[in-house]
């Protein structure tokens, strides 16, 4: 059995030995407690995120789908007139489409019966090709209904493009005269995207950082590449000022900065690229977003601040020191919508809405106008 | 001071005046733990950090039962325990007088020495001995849970904790009688 009396006694000692730990330490508990809210914070944003945008993809791909069978009714059934005037409504192009179009005609030379079978032979014809080639050889333009004229256009605009664009443009355009309907309601998207590959981008918008505490602007220039009919690869720089005055003072609890000012404004200017993904719904008017962002930001605000609350108990002044790091480098994502308000020849003009979300944290949001110039890459 | 529960409440809710409030409660001990188990106050303040930031993450799962201090105290030992076991703990041969696993007999000893100066005094011990004599003595494990903490056999933990407590209790008597020495001279 041992003696426990020393042991005792060395433990009653021991009970009120104390030391005070220097400043440092609380800060960098604090500064790890902090992390670990931030990382969580990241996490729930990049989760929301990733939902958003999938939501959004689903939405923009079921509608798609939602085509597909209404055109293989109407295939099914030549009757369906209302159908294929309320379909060629719905792709009334504007009149700058409409000369693109007459251009067109103009340059390329009328295609034989025979070219066009040579030029579907020559590329790797899918089983719905042959179909159309055959049928444009055992049934001839003049003895189709206009119906099924139509649904051979359709058929052309979905399917044969990749096969040889201006040609299958120049057949489309043919047919539809034939038809006396307006040729580039079928073949607008086909031709557009001859016409129209690129184009510049200049957004401004009105945007917020963080939780809307800092307000400022947004600027961004930008080149968009079409990736096929309803996709698009944009590039871009942009810059943003934010600005916030902070208070520490409220009725209840007076505090003051650096003992002297209750009140402090700081700006947060940044710079970032963001390589984003478009893609566009079936009319072209909306599109969709996400991408990376690369971001670097520097603040007005001070690194390190201290903040002095009015004494509780009269005579016990205490000071929260705030650090920051005034400079930081971030990488993030970024969702952004686009809707197409309004052309004027070559330029569109949109509403567009971002939000994006960072590794240090930030969130900013923000909306503004869009104006684009559309080009074709010269070959 | 508000109420113990309310204070763990607004901690859990991430109040950052509760969070401050919880650390300065308890820090001052807690350091005087870590400063027994370290070689510096450097040292000390390291292990310190690191219990705590343990004790805001893991705070929901104390149930409210038994005192806070002893809960948080509990973790800061086991911080410092895992921290101690990155390193190598060696047992050092001691003095030759403590050589002997026999028991000093201690009922007669005095402690005249502040709990500063036994700190320090624990602190001279190597690593190893210092290591099972605070979670002995102080912290009150018994040596099969000491062993079981530090992976070493049970009896090896009771020898080295005998060694401990001898080399103590001979240093202890020493400072007493150097003690009682300088107060004969300022009587003279």
């Amino acid at each position: 059995m041992e003696n426990k009396i020393f042991e005792q006694k060395i433990d009653e000692k021991m009970v009120e030995f104390r030391l005070k730990p220097t400043d440092l330490v609380w800060k960098q508990v604090e500064n790890r407690i902090q992390q670990k809210k931030k990382r969580r914070v990241i996490f729930w944003w990049i989760f929301v995120g990733m939902i958003m945008a999938g939501t959004a993809i689903q939405y923009f791909i079921s509608n798609e789908n939602e085509f597909q069978p209404t055109s293989s009714k109407a295939i099914s059934n030549p009757k369906s007139n209302q159908k294929v005037d309320a379909s060629t409504e719905n792709h009334r192009p504007s009149s700058d489409t409409e000369n693109e179009l007459n251009q067109l005609q103009q340059n390329v030379p009328s295609v034989s019966e025979t070219t066009k079978k040579q030029i579907f032979q020559k590329d790797d014809i899918d089983i719905e090709r042959s179909n159309f080639v055959s049928n444009e050889i055992d049934h001839p333009v003049s003895s189709r209904t206009p119906q099924e004229n139509f649904i051979n256009t359709a058929n052309i605009d979905r399917k044969m493009v990749s096969a040889n664009p201006q040609v299958v443009d120049t057949i489309i355009i043919r047919e539809c005269e034939e038809l006396g309907i307006n040729s580039s309601a079928a073949s607008s998207a086909a031709v557009k995207k001859n016409i129209f590959d690129r184009q510049w981008n200049f957004n401004a918008h009105y945007s917020f950082h963080g939780t809307g505490d800092l307000s400022g602007t947004y600027i961004e220039f930008g080149y968009e590449k079409k990736l096929g009919k309803r996709y698009g690869f944009y590039n871009n720089i942009g810059m943003s000022i934010h600005s916030r005055k902070e208070f520490f003072s409220s009725n209840n609890n007076t505090s003051q900065l650096n003992a002297r000012y209750n009140a402090m404004q700081y700006v947060t200017t940044a710079i970032q690229t963001s390589p984003t993904f478009y893609r566009y719904s079936k009319r072209g008017d909306v599109k969709i977003g996400a991408g990376m962002v690369a971001r670097y930001q520097t603040s007005s605000r001070p690194s390190r601040y201290s903040i002095s609350p009015q004494p509780a108990t009269q005579g016990i002044f205490t000071t929260s020191i705030r650090e920051m790091n005034p400079n930081s480098f971030s990488l993030g994502y970024k969702i952004s919508v686009e809707l197409h308000l309004l052309s004027i020849k070559k330029t569109d003009l949109g509403f567009q809405m971002f939000f994006q979300n960072d590794t240090k944290g930030d969130v900013i949001t923000g909306f503004g106008l869009s104006l684009q110039n559309k080009f074709k890459k010269q070959d | 001071m508000r109420d113990q529960n309310e204070l763990i409440k607004q901690v859990l809710q991430g109040n950052a005046k509760a969070q401050k409030e919880l650390y300065d409660t308890h820090a001052e001990i807690m350091l005087g733990v870590c400063y027994r188990y370290s070689r510096s106050l450097a040292d000390a303040e390291d292990m310190l950090q690191e219990g705590f930031v343990k004790v805001f993450r893991n705070l929901k799962q104390y149930k409210g039962i038994g005192d806070l201090g002893a809960w948080i105290r509990r973790i800061m030992v086991n911080t410092i325990i895992n921290e101690i076991k990155k390193r190598k703990i060696t047992f050092t041969p001691l003095d030759a007088n403590t050589e002997h696993e026999n028991q000093l007999p201690a009922n007669g000893v005095e402690i005249f020495l502040t709990a500063k100066e036994i700190a320090e005094l624990i602190k001279k011990l190597p690593l190893g001995y210092g290591i099972v004599f605070n979670l002995h003595a102080i912290e009150g494990y018994t040596h099969q849970e000491i062993a079981e903490m530090l992976n070493i056999k049970a009896v090896s933990v009771r020898s080295q904790y005998q060694r401990a407590r001898n080399q103590l209790i001979m240093w202890i008597e020493k400072e007493n009688l150097s003690l009682a020495n300088k107060t004969v001279e300022h009587g003279k």
